[in-house]
């Protein structure tokens, strides 16, 4: 950071500490000066707020602790400090007073956040699970999805690869959508995403599991909604707070392939064994080093990966405030390197800005607040998809024996270029050189995102209070990509260099409005919410791309104006479609002495992506909860049952994450176009247009069901907590294209059906305690159970077909959705080991088995479960799915004086994931080979498991339970040990000087062979566990410091 | 309460339900695309909707389904092989009909099958609307109505030369239509062909450099006597009786007659000028292309256009997606012949039926051999290689390896798998003169002696006599070979003269229980000629399967094809 900008830092936060501090004085005639230090330790506690009750303004403590205040005789004094019961103090004859503050360790009267509003922990009647901002923190990831992994049970994380900036796939309570099973995000208060969001800024994650929680978001909610409430500022004395930390990363684990022998000999194996002879590889010339005559043997993968990518992270923070106004400041950057070729083919940088304020005025009768912020991220990636759309493909398939650099080139100077790296050998064509196509194409995209959320509370009387709030998200991101002209193999080439430019300006207003008031009746206490949002989005698209760059051949340069190919190129300006919704809400909540409580919560919902007259949606909910530990009868248990409380909810909630105007028919003349006469070139295509899909008018919103039981129960003095719940998710009126017959001659229309029932219990366990003075530690455990079964999709075969030519080229179907089964399950054949000769070939016929045609000793026995004869797609059954079902997750910390260590474990069970060790089967005879392959079979009794090797394999090419393992795993995901100097530095202006180590990722315990069980690719929304052999996730080695003033 | 908190709670709640109660916030419209309700309404949309019914039969070829027509009837026939690589088991399952192949394929023409049912809906939906539209001439009515159901008659064609059995739907509906006969399919075919050759205009589109690919009065014509000729062999034993929608032999020859006598078509002068391939040097790609190709040749009948504007990103759906199939396997270093994935190896004893002197045999197939490049190793993946490649279809590159349509396309991203820009040709003048002859003009020998002519030079191998229907089928299996023509010729000649020629095309002399050929499958020499088992062949009767998910999506209304279940 330049010296300038730090200035404008330091302005920005003395003009809005100035703004704090402008306090009403109060007229008195009484100087009271004193101390306020805390129970525990008896150290002073600096920037408490004390008051004058009933007087406006006010006073915080210094640094020692102390305060100064003027008060009549008789008045009261109210001090607080966050953390703390506020304790009041008549004052009387003594002008000094010391007062002592009892920490406040009473967790049930922690709130957590619900939807329009919050509420106290143990009124709740519906499954949340609450993460706090400094958990977030200190496991220092990217993304605050990461750092739930393991920590939120019911919450099934996800990455989707281990590319710097990718995403996250969260499924909360199993996947109830065949469109979309990503959450609702709320960021405090309006919709937003959580991956702009620095995870320093987080005050607490609340997530709402169950459909009655959830259902005050209706059409929004059936995939459970997030809630992130960040940071805002405090009463007292400001704080100035500084994390950092730099780290180093490198793959966790790298695949084996083959070396160049190895290589050759195998190769020599599977041509003998399809009836040619060995290889003469001394024919081709291109296999050995120009100038030593030496064989090449290139580690490919080692080539692809870097070792010691940075990752970094710096937030400064600023907060505090008066009585009548707090504000918080945050001023964060982030970066992480890819391991996958560094930062020049991976990338992800991130800066973050944000200020939250509130003032109260007119004596409280009105707060006003605000929360802007403002996340900038520039983004470098590369492929990490299919087989077709993944970078790392190439490191598999190409042979060793390709050289990288052509001879006469040896050095890396030109990474930008293609042209000094070597193209296909004469001995392989499809070789393609994967280092060069990791560097050549170069691209960014950069994103900007505003978020300017500003509300006004009005409290007219007491317990009424009528709140609007207007969010503004304004997102503007841009791409730009450049590849030069380059040859790898005859098909993998580009003979004219290219760029593309896109522009991306889009907004969403969202305007809420919600009235609360709280009321008793005797012991019935009430509370009573209505409310209305609206919101509208839309946005605009610019993209273009061109040929021929010429002089400008370089991708500093490489933009639309320098491309010289004047009478061509494209250029699209396109709307983002305008997305309207309309909501109206209510929730009615009673409560009887904490011991009986009921809520009840009704939505109605309207969305633009409907047709008239089914636009609108209702969306209701009940929850009830009974305290048992407040009955009398339960006095006998007190002494070890502090609390338990049996929960009950119901409710429904919606989806539309669909794309616009989906109920209609609409009419193209995108590519209806056809080219007359003679000659060719997009220019001469005169204009057609056709109707590409049918229409339904009848489109409605896809509906989730739920029901959960459960409880919540402390023990032994607050020490033992522990949660527990049971759910039953029905989700139904998906909205599907069905495959409508071919005749119908359009794109079949979406419709309303199917529906899948989601099963499962979660259960968290937390200890808590001291030994001594120094010592405290907490240990957690939790573990969620989830089971996934589809029925009633409206198609004529129940079916939901997956994708073709995913891993190998003529892959057919493989996974697909079905009545009676999980969702993206694995459909193919079962095997039963090899062949081992060929007795038993012919004892399996006889036994009036089918084999696949060519089958020999060392192929794989498919289980011809029908007994037919034959193998056809009447023998494939399900093979199980790549989602778990079970997720768990350990935590442990210990402190000891100014030491702390904590340790976070996650872990999945119950799936599988398909791996063919990365090899392209079809069309791929001479690809690599991982180690796998070295126990392949070579004759009787050499192996059962891996197939002889033999050109046009039929084992692999049929897909099989051979290509599935059970992803099983334990991860190590954090180790953290710190240390704070705060105490021995002994600075009062110094609270915290916290030095820590923290290794990420440390260790996978798992039987899975290939590179990471955490599959989240799976080329459809509902689909997961296809391992193409994508971006790897890194173990990261950090370094940081936590320093608060 | 008191009242005033009552009036202010009161004021709250009018307040928040006066937002956004207006229906119309919610009324929002594409801007992108119109609305099939406010469509096909008017003169200029009819025009619009018919351009897209030709780029309806454009995408059979240019969607990327796999296999097109051309490709399945080329590789079926007794011209060609399967080939393709290792793992293209369809490639061989096709031309030896044997499912074994590839067991778990049984959606193998669900692609294509599904293009021409979008295409043939695309026409429905325009001729339903024809009534409705208020016309500025009889004309521009007959002329866009008869390219439609021209288009639509070529699709059903199509349809029924490849399945037999398909629903027949001539207005858009969702229902499951059960499978007609093939006769009330001819009987549509044959309306609308004869709509389009009886009312369109004489001389619209005549001017071929800008309306080549549109379909005049004189393609639906000639189409008409193709559709007589495939009818009459397959479902009357080529007796020559009239068929479906009262089509008869006479009638089928004057409308050859008719196209003749227009005087709008001649023969290419030199036989390799109309194809790429065989008329294009070799040159660099700063030179460009050196070719004497005659795009818009007066020979050409029916054609169906393509372009080079289409890459694996953008809309233009327009590429021939066909043609990279036959290209030289892998390799690019025989320029002008471009590289592709070697499906298709020519037959030798289909080489072997051209004589000397006829300059057919060098503009039909390129031999490996010749061009230095016949090494069993020419490709190491490369199966049922024959060493001979079709050359009417081959794609082209320069000298340094580059596809010459994507060198020369100005769309971003060009590339040789989907910017392939051959036209299609359906029907030559030579089609219609042969065709005349085999109907029975009495112009008959010196129609067929105009097409020696072309390919001998005038007078050689003339014949002296009116010629005799199997001297026809010859000279057409010689002039029409690789043009996706020969499948059905053979089909209409019988169903044992099929079996025999299929059965014998791996042998040397071509008929079963001759001398095997050799070919290399991954470099190993082998023979091949006991893969073709009659009772494959002939059971399937030369129509293809119907994909299994359309049998699935009728509740099994539909019924698989015989020899394919």
């Amino acid at each position: 950071m330049s010296k300038k900008s730090l200035k404008l830092i330091v302005l920005v936060v003395t003009l809005l500490t100035m703004q704090a501090m402008g306090m009403g004085a109060a007229l008195s005639a009484k100087a009271i000066s004193g101390t306020v230090v805390s129970s525990t330790d008896n150290e002073p506690l600096i920037g408490a707020t004390v008051q004058v009750e009933g007087a406006q303004g006010g006073t915080i403590t210094d640094f020692e602790g102390n305060f100064k205040i003027e008060a009549n005789e008789g008045q009261t004094l109210v001090v607080s400090y966050i953390g703390y019961i506020t304790k009041k103090v008549k004052v009387a004859g003594a002008s000094v007073l010391n007062i002592v503050l009892d920490e406040d360790k009473a967790s049930l009267d922690e709130v957590v956040v619900i939807g329009y509003g919050v509420q106290k922990k143990k009124l709740v009647t519906g499954a949340t699970v609450q993460l706090k901002g400094e958990d977030v923190a200190k496991l220092n990831t990217n993304n605050a999805l990461q750092a739930m992994q393991g920590q939120t049970p019911g919450v099934n994380i996800i990455s989707e690869s281990g590319q710097p900036g990718s995403g996250m796939k969260v499924i909360i309570r199993g996947q109830g959508s065949n469109i979309s099973n990503s959450p609702l995000y709320i960021i405090d208060g309006i919709p937003g995403s959580i991956d702009n969001i620095n995870p320093s800024d987080i005050q607490s994650i609340d997530v709402l599991k169950d459909a009655a929680s959830a259902a005050i978001y209706g059409a929004q909610a059936a995939n459970g909604v997030v809630l992130v409430t960040t940071r805002g500022g405090k009463e007292g004395r400001a704080q100035v707070t500084f994390d950092a930390y730099i780290g180093w990363e490198r793959a966790a684990r790298k695949i084996d392939m083959l070396d160049a022998n190895q290589y050759m000999a195998l190769m020599d194996e599977q041509a003998r064994n399809s009836g040619s002879d060995s290889y003469k590889w001394s024919d081709y010339a291109s296999i050995y080093n120009q100038q030593t005559g030496q064989l090449n043997n290139t580690n490919w993968i080692g080539e692809m990966f870097k070792d010691n990518a940075v990752t970094q992270s710096y937030t400064l923070g600023v907060n505090g405030g008066s009585s009548v106004s707090t504000y918080a400041v945050s001023l964060g950057y982030y970066s992480q390197e890819g391991i996958v070729g560094g930062s020049q083919a991976s990338n992800y940088d991130r800066y973050n800005f944000r200020v939250n304020m509130e003032q109260k005025l007119f004596d409280d009768l009105l707060k006003v607040g605000e929360n802007v912020s403002f996340a900038y991220n520039k983004t470098k990636g590369i492929g990490t998809g299919n087989m077709y759309n993944n970078a790392l493909r190439g490191a598999y398939g190409t042979s060793p024996l390709q050289a990288i650099w052509l001879a006469e080139q040896p050095e890396r100077a030109d990474l930008n270029n293609g042209y000094a790296y070597s193209v296909a050998t004469d001995w392989y064509q499809y070789d393609g050189n994967p280092v060069s196509g990791l560097y050549r194409s170069r691209n960014l995209s950069d994103n900007q995102n505003w978020v300017a959320n500003v509300y006004a509370e009005l409290q007219p009387i007491k317990n009424l209070k009528i709140k609007t709030q207007l969010g503004f998200n304004h997102n503007s991101s841009s791409y730009r990509a450049y590849t030069p002209a380059y040859t790898v193999t005859t098909n993998s080439k580009q003979d004219v260099p290219t760029v593309s430019q896109n522009m991306y300006k889009g907004w969403t207003l969202t305007w809420t409005n919600t009235a609360t008031y709280d009321w008793n009746i005797k012991d019935h206490a009430f509370n009573a919410m209505i409310g209305m949002e609206a919101e509208r989005f839309q946005g605009d698209n610019m993209a273009g791309n061109n040929t021929l760059l010429d002089i400008f051949n370089s991708w500093d340069t490489a933009y639309l104006n320098n491309a010289v190919n004047l009478n061509t190129g494209e250029l699209k300006g396109y709307p983002s479609n305008d997305y309207r919704r309309v909501s109206y809400f209510g929730r009615i909540g009673w409560n009887y002495q904490d011991k009986y409580m009921l809520n009840a919560t009704l939505r109605c919902d309207g969305s633009s992506r409907f047709a008239d007259g089914h636009r609108y949606g209702w969306f209701p909910s009940v929850s009830a909860g009974w305290v048992i530990t407040e009955e009398k009868f339960m006095k006998t248990t007190k002494s070890w049952l502090d609390f338990f409380k049996i929960r009950a909810s119901w409710g429904q909630v919606g989806n539309n994450s669909i794309g616009d105007y989906l109920y209609a028919a609409p009419v193209t003349l995108i590519g209806a176009g056809y080219n007359f006469g003679t000659g060719k070139g997009s220019e001469l295509n005169t204009v057609g247009a056709y109707a590409n899909r049918l229409g339904n008018d009848e489109l409605k919103w896809e509906t989730s069901e739920q029901t959960d039981l459960g409880f919540d129960a402390r023990f032994i003095g607050g020490r033992l907590n522990v949660n527990f719940d049971w759910y039953y998710k029905k989700t139904k009126d998906w909205i599907v294209q069905a495959p409508v017959i071919a005749t119908a001659g359009a794109d079949a229309p979406y419709i309303n059906g199917g529906d899948v029932t989601n099963k499962g219990i979660e259960i968290g366990l937390s200890w808590r305690d001291n030994i001594g003075k120094d010592f405290s530690y907490s240990v957690g455990a939790n573990m969620a159970y989830n089971k996934n079964e589809v029925g009633k999709i409206p198609t004529v075969d129940g079916i939901i077909h997956g994708s073709t030519n995913i891993m190998f080229n003529n892959q057919t179907e493989f996974y697909r959705c079905e009545n009676g089964h999980a969702m993206g399950y694995f459909w193919g054949y079962r095997t039963d080991g090899l062949f081992q000769n060929q007795q038993e070939i012919d004892n399996w016929i006889a036994a009036g088995n089918g084999v696949l045609t060519g089958t020999a000793p060392g192929d794989v026995r498919i289980v011809d479960i029908n007994n037919d004869g034959q193998i056809n797609d009447a023998d494939k059954v399900d093979l199980g799915n790549g989602i778990p079902k079970y997720n768990f997750g350990f935590n442990l910390s210990l402190n000891y004086k100014n030491f702390d260590f904590s340790t976070v474990w996650s872990g999945a069970a119950g799936f599988k994931v398909a791996n063919g060790g990365y090899r392209n089967w079809g069309n791929g005879d001479q690809g690599n080979y991982t180690t796998y392959f070295l126990q392949r079979w070579t004759g009787e009794g050499t192996s059962n498991e891996v197939p002889r090797l033999v050109n046009g394999d039929i084992s692999w090419t049929n897909f099989s339970d051979l290509y599935l393992q059970k992803g099983d795993y334990l991860r190590i995901a954090n180790i953290t040990l710190g240390y704070d100097f705060s105490k021995l530095i002994a600075q009062k202006w110094l609270s915290q000087a916290r030095l820590y180590f923290q290794i990420q990722n440390l260790y996978t315990f798992t039987h899975y062979n290939g590179m990471d069980p955490e599959v989240g690719f799976g080329q459809d929304a509902w689909m997961s566990g296809i391992d193409t052999g994508s971006y790897p996730h890194a173990r990261t080695f950090l370094v940081g410091v936590n320093l608060k003033f | 309460m008191n009242k005033k908190k009552i009036n202010i709670i009161a004021l709250g709640v009018a307040g928040l339900m006066m937002v956004g109660c207006s229906e119309s916030f919610l009324e929002t419209t594409s801007k992108t695309d119109l609305n099939s309700t406010s469509f096909y309404q008017n003169e200029v949309q009819a025009k619009y909707a018919v351009v897209g019914c030709y780029d309806g039969y454009q995408r059979t070829v240019s969607n990327g389904s796999w296999p097109t027509l051309f490709q399945a009837v080329e590789t079926m026939s007794d011209d060609c092989l399967g080939g393709g690589g290792p793992d293209d088991r369809s490639d061989r399952l096709m031309d030896r009909f044997d499912r074994s192949y590839m067991p778990d394929q049984i959606d193998l023409f669900n692609g294509l099958w599904g293009d021409y049912y979008k295409g043939i809906y695309r026409c429905n939906e325009l001729i339903g609307s024809i009534d409705k539209i208020s016309w500025s001439s009889d004309d521009t009515r007959n002329t866009i109505e008869g390219e439609a159901r021209a288009i639509r008659a070529l699709e059903y064609f199509d349809l029924v030369r490849m399945f037999e059995r398909v629903p027949l739907l001539t207005a858009a509906s969702t229902d499951v239509v059960p499978q007609s006969e093939p006769d009330a399919i001819y009987e549509q075919i044959v309306a609308d062909l004869k709509f389009a050759a009886d009312n369109m205009p004489a001389d619209q589109y005549k001017d071929k450099s800008a309306n080549l690919g549109r379909i005049t009065k004189y393609a639906a014509a000639a189409m008409l006597a193709r559709v007589y000729l495939f009818y009459d062999g397959v479902y009357n034993n080529n007796a020559g009786g009239t068929m479906p929608g009262g089509l008869t032999k006479a009638q089928a020859l004057q409308y050859c007659e008719d196209v003749i006598s227009s005087q709008n078509y001649s023969l290419e002068q030199e036989f390799k000028n109309l194809w790429p391939a065989a008329c294009t040097e070799a040159s660099t790609k700063e030179e460009g292309r050196k070719t004497t190709y005659v795009e818009a040749s007066n020979e050409i009948v029916w054609v169906v256009k393509f372009n080079n504007d289409q890459n694996w990103n953008n809309d233009n759906i327009n590429g021939n997606r066909f043609v990279i199939n036959l290209g030289l396997r892998n390799v690019t270093s025989y320029a002008p012949y471009g590289n592709g994935w070697g499906a298709c190896p020519v037959t030798p004893y289909a080489n072997s039926l051209f004589r000397s002197g006829d300059s057919r045999s060098t503009a039909t197939v390129i031999n490996c051999t010749d061009i230095g490049a016949y090494k069993e190793q020419i490709t190491t993946d490369c199966m049922d290689y024959t060493g001979l490649v079709n050359k009417k279809y081959c794609p082209l590159i320069f000298t340094d390896g580059t596809s010459m349509p994507a060198a020369e396309t100005t769309v971003d991203g060009g590339n040789m798998q989907t910017n392939q820009d051959q036209n299609w040709i359906l029907i030559r003048y030579a089609d219609v003169l042969l065709m005349a002859a085999e109907l029975g003009s009495s112009n008959a020998q010196q129609y067929f002696n105009q097409v020696r002519d072309r390919a001998f030079g005038a007078g050689v191998n003339n014949i002296g006599a009116a010629p005799t229907r199997e001297q026809i089928w010859q000279e057409r299996r010689l002039e029409f070979m690789g043009e996706g023509i020969r499948y059905f010729d053979l089909r209409r000649q019988g169903m044992d003269a099929f079996v025999a020629a299929q059965m014998g095309q791996a042998n040397a002399n071509g008929i079963a229980g001759g001398n095997p050929i050799t070919i290399y499958n991954n470099k190993v020499a082998t023979t091949i000629s006991d893969t073709y088992v009659e009772n494959n062949i002939r059971a399937k009767r030369g129509f293809f399967q119907i994909p299994y998910s359309q049998i699935t999506l009728s509740g099994n209304i539909y019924t698989q094809n015989a020899g394919w279940e």
